[in-house]
């Protein structure tokens, strides 16, 4: 049974990591414009990261 | 890129292949738009057009962002070289639109960086210092996107970043909650682990542990609030929230340190996540709309002065008497003044809704806030401009705060004491009959007796009607005018522009004595002018063949004239130009060889449909008419409507708000509508005013919401929405009492284990959001709204 207490760890780190990639990619803004991205998909000439910051 | 052409009825766009929309659609050559920038693509590719904007062009309207005060406080950021900026563009529509000003850079290489934010139809520019802000604003402009500046941005930043921290709590509030249950589970099921003493402290702990996260992070705002409401002595529907989280935590640290028994965290982390998502439902915003606009989005700050032959850059402030403005045609007259010279017809429509420009003769006033139609003109400044004067009619005072107390809080200030009540007289009554129990008792009244599902009903009826009516193109400011807009009686109409249709006018031909040949000179003759009467005249005649026409002579605000191919003169004009006796009615006269054969009588054309919007309205309401125009239309109206409550011409701004002052003595509640400015105080005055609008991105600045005309007669339904908000909020509310009844019942009877408070709390909140919604779309699609 002490085998659970390792799952639990497991479970319970695995959600804190989702939650924190939920906060850093709603950092990095990309929760903010759901639209434009899929339009510069398509453009060549404008290499942009997936959070839309130019690589420059 | 090969042009296509399509052959459907609905225009396709050369470029995206997207359906044009007829109000944006650009014609170039054979092609056809969508928009501007799928017509600059298609240029740049085809023909390696070049775009350039050259200082000359840039327009007053944007020259007053250079001036350093106002520079500084648009732009977010900026250095020696370089400066950033956000600007709305409400144009952007498509995703040749990003392409082309995300391309931005390759059309001016003194613009850095540009990145489109679709949703919110902005753009950020990072430009070097080089390019002036006007002439970024210009090349933006000539482009297609006419940028608009907004002061109060930052202000909106905060709102948003603001929901931007509610959602991350609601984050952290689902994860607490989600965890807690899991580690609640084997004790709930009573699986062989919650046997076990380790795993019963373990797990206690981390809800301990999770507990805490909750109550310090995405809790903490209720208790803020809840502070400063008992410190303020008011009530407030956190207090009881507050009281209720607290009950719940004090009372299962003492179960759990005390061995009693597990608590009730999984459902303190439960019941802050739901609160949390109405939040952050009722914050959501469906179509942002910047209502905010300034003054200056409308009237320049600074002005074109003319000092010898050169044209400099003065702030309105800084004028004498005795500058000489230039205004250039379609710019807003920024000042006082009397026309020095040139030719002035000024469109005064933003003002006194007058769709007719007005002609000005050199040496007559000119005013604030008309728009010159007709080439370059000159004013003379007469006396010293005092801005904050002129725009002080313009501007809104800050609303009154009334306190207004909302119900469902008047509720939450009964509720706390009743609770308090019902806990005591069980704590009382438990220590009679076993002492043990009674504490616990105590507690479990306060836990579950949480007005969570009132505090959710509120948000969500709102919510979702905001969303209904934003749908059906009435835009609200906020959600509470939902309310406001459901407790109307009283419908007062500003008859200018809200109920007429500003695109189009009445023609009553009285022309008997005019030949087909005769029309088609009429028409030929009007097609050369711009005038307002010229143009609708033009399409009243629209089935005309045309004539040629020769020695055609225009008379500035008298008519047109000219010789037809058989040698016959031609007059159109009005009744001074052909020498007969005018009359109060707006008419057309035309002569030929010297007799006057006929005539044109225009009137304003009301809204489509009007009769039955009024008719349906006036079912439930009683309507007004207060209008500033002469009674002309008294009779068309009335013919509309019958039973108009009063219908008062000639009304000045004051009378306006004293018609609606009395309404309010008289116990009515107003909702106005109006064209945004210049009937804005009684705007004000109105329990809530709308105002009527073909596009969003105009200036109300006393608006409570923008409905566009073209969804007009779909007000009666949305009204009809808005009052089912009473009876959705009064349902929600019987189910609150109700799942609280069986809660008390459970606590006073001593049964509320930690898995009834667990099933319980979290289905009370569900079922109320679901019943919200669902009553409220359903009565949305029985009133054909969605």
């Amino acid at each position: 049974m002490k085998i659970l207490v390792i799952l639990i760890s497991i479970s319970l780190l695995m959600a804190l990591l989702f939650l924190a990639m939920f906060v850093k990619a709603q950092k990095s803004g990309q929760f903010e414009d759901l639209e434009s991205p899929s339009f510069r998909l398509l453009n060549e000439k404008n290499k942009t990261g997936y959070n839309g910051k130019r690589e420059i | 890129m090969e042009p296509t052409t399509s052959h459907s009825v609905k225009t396709k766009c050369t470029y995206c292949d997207a359906e044009c929309d007829p109000r944006t659609i650009v014609h170039q050559n054979e092609n056809s738009f969508c928009c501007f920038g799928c017509a600059t693509i298609y240029d740049v590719l085809e023909n390696n057009a070049h775009f350039d904007v050259d200082d000359s062009e840039i327009s007053i309207e944007y020259k007053q962002y250079d001036l350093e005060e106002v520079f500084n406080r648009l732009v977010d950021f900026q250095n020696d070289k370089i400066y950033k900026i956000v600007l709305n563009a409400p144009a952007i529509h498509c995703s040749s639109c990003v392409q082309l000003l995300e391309d931005l850079p390759e059309i001016n290489s003194q613009v850095v960086n540009t990145r489109v934010n679709f949703e919110d139809r902005s753009i950020t520019v990072v430009a070097s210092k080089e390019l002036p802000l006007s002439k970024l604003a210009m090349l933006l402009d000539k482009l297609g996107y006419p940028p608009q500046f907004n002061l109060t941005r930052k202000a909106d930043q905060e709102q948003k970043d603001k929901q931007v921290k509610l959602l991350r709590k609601v984050a952290v509030a689902g994860f607490c909650f989600g965890n807690s249950m899991m580690f609640s589970m084997p004790h709930y099921l009573g699986l062989q682990i919650s046997g076990d003493p380790f795993f019963v402290g373990l797990f206690r702990y981390l809800n301990v542990g999770l507990s805490a996260l909750v109550l310090a992070y995405p809790a903490r705002d209720y208790f803020t609030t809840a502070y400063q409401a008992i410190i303020r002595k008011k009530s407030h529907i956190d207090i009881p929230i507050v009281m209720g989280v607290l009950a719940i935590w004090i009372w299962s640290l003492y179960e759990i340190f005390s061995g009693a028994g597990f608590g009730y965290l999984d459902s303190l982390a439960g019941l802050i996540f739901f609160l949390l998502i109405g939040k952050w439902y009722q914050n959501k915003v469906y179509r942002k709309i910047s209502f905010e606009r300034s003054i200056h989005d409308f009237l320049p700050i600074s002005v074109r002065v003319k000092a010898g032959d050169d044209n400099g850059w003065v702030k309105v402030d800084d004028l004498v008497p005795g500058d000489t403005v230039v205004v250039k045609q379609g710019e807003v007259i920024p000042v006082n003044g009397t026309l020095g010279e040139g030719d002035a017809r000024i469109d005064y429509s933003f003002v006194t809704g007058e769709a007719i420009p007005e002609r000005v003769e050199v040496g007559e006033p000119v005013f604030v806030g008309g728009r010159q139609t007709s080439g370059t003109i000159e004013l003379t400044i007469t006396e010293k401009q005092d801005t904050t004067r002129i725009w002080s009619a313009w501007k809104t005072p800050k609303t009154e705060s009334e306190d207004k107390t909302h119900w469902t809080t008047k509720v939450s200030m009964y509720f706390t004491p009743a609770v308090i009540v019902v806990a005591v007289a069980s704590l009382i009554a438990w220590l009679f009959i076993d002492p043990s129990k009674a504490v616990f008792v105590f507690s479990a009244v306060l836990i579950v007796a949480c007005p969570c599902a009132l505090a959710l009903s509120g948000p969500f009826t709102f919510g979702s009607i905001v969303r209904v009516l934003s749908k059906n193109k009435l835009y609200l400011k906020s959600s509470e005018n939902v309310e406001r807009l459901g407790n109307i009686n009283h419908i007062v109409f500003d008859k200018t522009g809200t109920l007429t249709n500003s695109q189009s006018m009445n023609v009553a031909a009285s022309d008997t004595g005019l030949t087909l040949a005769h029309r088609s000179m009429i028409k030929s003759l009007v097609e050369q002018s711009n005038h307002p009467l010229s143009e609708a005249l033009s399409v009243y005649l629209a089935d005309v063949p045309q004539t040629s026409l020769h020695d055609f002579e225009a008379y500035e605000g008298l008519g047109l004239k000219a010789i037809s191919k058989t040698g016959s003169s031609i007059k159109v004009g009005s009744a001074e130009f052909v020498g007969v006796e005018p009359t109060s009615e707006t008419r057309v006269y035309v002569e030929i060889d010297g007799t006057v054969l006929g005539h044109y009588t225009f009137s304003t054309a009301y809204k489509s449909g009007i009769q039955q919007t009024l008719q349906q309205l006036g079912k439930w309401f009683k309507i007004s008419v207060i209008s500033g125009d002469n009674d002309g239309e008294r009779n068309t109206l009335s013919s509309l409507y019958t039973n108009f409550r009063n219908l008062l011409f000639g009304q000045r701004p004051e009378d306006k708000k004293e018609f609606i002052q009395t309404c309010h003595q008289q116990g009515d509640k107003t909702l106005m509508i109006g064209d945004g400015l210049n009937d804005q105080t009684a705007l004000h005055r109105s329990d809530i005013g709308l105002a009527v609008a073909d596009n969003i991105n105009g200036f109300y600045p006393s608006a409570d919401g923008i409905l566009l005309s073209e969804s007009f007669d779909k007000l009666p339904a949305m009204l009809a929405l808005s009052k089912y908000s009473e009876r959705v909020l009064k349902a929600s509310l019987a189910f609150s009492v109700f799942y609280n009844l069986i809660g008390i019942t459970f606590a006073v009877a001593g049964s509320l284990t930690p898995i009834v408070a667990a099933i319980l709390m979290p289905l009370s909140s569900i079922t109320v959001v679901g019943l919200v919604t669902a009553l409220v779309s359903f009565q949305a699609r029985k009133l054909q709204l969605i």
